[in-house]
């Protein structure tokens, strides 16, 4: 069966990827390393808490599984193509170079998202935990923007050593003062400042909600919709770098 | 990408998910105030709740609701903790108190205002809001299961394995 010439190069994309172990290993790893999110649910005396603890970034297995996993395409796979300049033997493949890009974010970003949403979801139907919806786009929204900042650092830099390091120093520093930041805006009560610095670190804002301090909700909401903008602008300027790359 | 090996591992994972379950006791003790203590159980737990208190002279009344259902219990008692919605609040007891009040009347008289006390007797209902002695709560959850499907997980699981090894066996005939 003669299949189309796209789905051949989608083919050739994905298999230099994800060769021989690596979906076996990754995607059961996810799913059973949710077994956390039932442990920190029963230590929480099954309440919210539990559950925002066992969905934080480098807490969770699976998200941090689904973060590296996207991270090492980008940077190793794609980045070292470019860095090699390897990557010519894609552009001179027969077809388009938006629909080369489209097919690289695809496999590069958007499958490690899938298999930790689809993993994911099917745990919490399986184990009937309420993971609040909010919490989940939580994660995708932030999952988005670090993976977009890190493909426009690794298409500007075009340097294997200076993107990982880069990415790293600049993600954990969002991450980390951020948290610190929204954590003193709490302490002092300056609530309408955390609209704008929301963005940085959102779960510091879901552990105070599941504690039962203060409702945070208008600030997380607010905080995703800036990641969701910054990710958009970040691609977008990916794209366009990717369009006019010349090797 | 062999499918063979995607599904054996998949079966794997899910045999492993219907079979594992948290053994380890988690425990927590609650002293009980004027707020009622909620719990909310799942189906896949199973626990108990000791009630006790500190006093030898006084006995505790509380109110244990399950679901809508109350009942009432004097402490010390022990709760076998089945699914829904578990509350444990203080029984607000409302007796009569006689209370007496001094009331000052000042009457006009020809030869002047003399004011009298008049004693007037009442009758106030208090309500007890608090606990008077300490009431501990021990929550112990000693057995979490990870899915309450156990059946319907298994035999997902043995299904994806077994089609795996079918699958692994028409890979080895092909090539």
């Amino acid at each position: 069966m003669k299949r189309s010439r796209s789905f051949q190069i989608f083919s050739v994309i994905f298999r230099e990827r994800y060769r021989e172990p690596t979906l076996e290993l990754t995607i059961p790893t996810m799913l059973v390393s949710n077994i956390f999110l039932t442990a920190f649910y029963e230590r929480s005396m099954f309440q919210l808490l539990g559950i925002v603890l066992a969905f934080v970034p480098m807490i969770s297995v699976s998200e941090t599984l689904a973060f590296a996993l996207a991270l090492r395409n980008i940077i190793f796979v794609t980045g070292d193509h470019i860095s090699r300049g390897s990557i010519i033997s894609f552009i001179t493949l027969p077809i388009k170079r938006e629909t080369l890009f489209l097919f690289i974010y695809v496999s590069d970003v958007i499958l490690p998202y899938l298999f930790w949403t689809i993993t994911t979801e099917v745990y919490s139907l399986l184990s009937n935990i309420p993971v609040p919806t909010l919490l989940l786009l939580t994660y995708t929204t932030g999952f988005f923007f670090t993976e977009n900042l890190i493909l426009l650092i690794t298409l500007t830099f075009k340097s294997t050593g200076i993107s990982t390091l880069l990415s790293i120093f600049i993600t954990a520093g969002i991450f980390m003062f951020g948290g610190a930041a929204i954590y003193y805006e709490v302490i002092y009560k300056e609530y309408s400042l955390i609209y704008l610095t929301s963005f940085a670190n959102p779960y510091v804002l879901w552990i105070f909600e599941a504690l039962g301090t203060h409702n945070f909700t208008p600030q997380i909401i607010s905080g995703l919709l800036i990641e969701l903008f910054l990710s958009l602008f970040f691609l977008f300027v990916s794209y366009v770098k990717f369009l006019r790359l010349e090797v | 990408m062999k499918l063979s090996g995607l599904f054996l591992a998949f079966g794997i994972a899910f045999l492993s998910i219907s079979a594992i379950s948290i053994n380890m006791q988690v425990s927590n003790t609650v002293t009980l105030t004027d707020k009622p203590f909620k719990l909310t159980v799942p189906s896949t737990a199973e626990g108990y709740i000791k009630i006790t208190e500190n006093s030898t002279n006084v006995t505790s009344y509380l109110i244990i609701s399950h679901d809508g259902i109350n009942q009432t219990i004097k402490a010390p008692y022990f709760i076998s903790l089945t699914r829904g919605q578990w509350i444990v609040k203080i029984y607000k007891q409302s007796y009569p108190k006689k209370v007496i009040k001094v009331i000052n009347v000042t009457e006009e008289l020809p030869c002047g205002n003399v004011t009298r006390q008049i004693i007037q007797n009442f009758t106030v209902y208090v309500n007890t809001t608090n606990i008077s002695y300490p009431v501990y709560l021990q929550i112990v959850i000693s057995k979490m299961q990870i899915t309450p499907y156990t059946m319907l997980v298994r035999s997902l699981g043995i299904a994806l394995f077994l089609i795996g090894l079918a699958v692994l066996v028409i890979e080895r005939l092909h090539s």
